[in-house]
């Protein structure tokens, strides 16, 4: 994200007890800054499953956690589930762009939400070998 | 062969070799490879631009990873913004896609090689790493075709200068 700015929004630390991914600057009153996905949670969800339902039947499931990646920027790390049929090597790269491409041109993970997207990919047949998903 | 062409190709060959005795740790070594196939691309194309060939090497070892991440980050959150405006067609939006494939690539497949190299506990499938292999191919190939542009030379600068 561009220096001076954040998708993010400013609250009493009073406020935020519990919550996650917190981010802290100390001034002359405390106040602490979350990007806005960690805040809204629920329509960051919702923005992600109407994507999900467009880019179907390629894309059969789309999971999304939040944390932060290894320079501790905060970010949202995306598992997208294709069918076997667009796993298929010659086309893998082609459809695993246009996923993200839609998800970072609708939902604007970064611009609107102040999360660094990350994106893996598995097929259906791979997904079916993952003894557990507990993400979103 | 290149050194980065070397490692582009060792990484296809480790997430290919399919063999179910060391598959997690030949996905691993793939991803990572995979990462410094683009790193070092990025490095020897800069240091080219140093003229005394023998201090090339010790000149590279300048560059620093999460230094060239966050400024591929920024280079990609800058383009999306540009591109966002649907730009008329032109050989400067030609070149600030090809930077926006291998910005973005870069900083993905940092956090992968970091995954891949550091977090033990993630589970890698073949065709993430695959694909992840595919998206370097592609920025090399989008490498090849800017390499010359003024605004790729900078960017290569970029991934070394010092803030001020």
């Amino acid at each position: 994200m561009p220096k001076g700015e954040c998708a993010g929004i400013r609250i009493q630390k009073s406020e935020v007890t519990g919550v996650q991914g917190l981010r802290c600057w100390r001034s002359k009153s405390v106040v602490v800054i979350i990007p806005r996905a960690h805040a809204q949670q629920a329509e960051f969800a919702a923005a992600v499953a109407q994507v999900e339902r467009q880019l179907h039947p390629n894309v059969l499931h789309i999971y999304h956690r939040f944390g932060n990646d290894w320079t501790g920027e905060a970010s949202v790390f995306f598992i997208v589930v294709l069918s076997d049929a667009a796993s298929r090597r010659d086309q893998l790269l082609s459809v695993t762009n246009g996923v993200s491409d839609a998800i970072e041109q609708q939902v604007e993970p970064l611009e609107q939400w102040g999360v660094l997207p990350y994106f893996n990919f598995r097929s259906q047949s791979e997904q079916a070998r993952h003894k557990e998903e507990v993400w979103a | 062969m290149s050194l980065p062409d070397e490692l582009l190709a060792l990484a296809s060959h480790l997430a290919n070799l399919n063999d179910e005795a060391h598959r997690q740790a030949s996905l691993r070594r793939a991803v990572s490879t995979a990462y410094y196939a683009l790193f070092h691309l990025l490095v020897s194309e800069t240091t080219l631009n140093w003229s005394w060939e023998e201090t090339r090497s010790a000149l590279g070892r300048l560059f620093e990873h999460r230094k060239m991440k966050g400024v591929c980050a920024t280079k990609a959150a800058d383009l999306n913004k540009l591109l966002k405006d649907n730009p008329q067609d032109s050989q400067e939006l030609t070149v600030s896609k090809h930077l926006l494939t291998i910005a973005k690539s870069f900083v993905r497949v940092f956090q992968e090689r970091s995954d891949a190299d550091y977090d033990t506990s993630k589970e890698w499938d073949q065709t993430d790493v695959l694909r992840q292999i595919d998206a370097v191919s592609a920025a090399f190939k989008s490498w090849e075709a800017i390499r010359n542009e003024p605004a790729a030379q900078a960017f290569l600068f970029s991934l070394l200068a010092k803030d001020r």
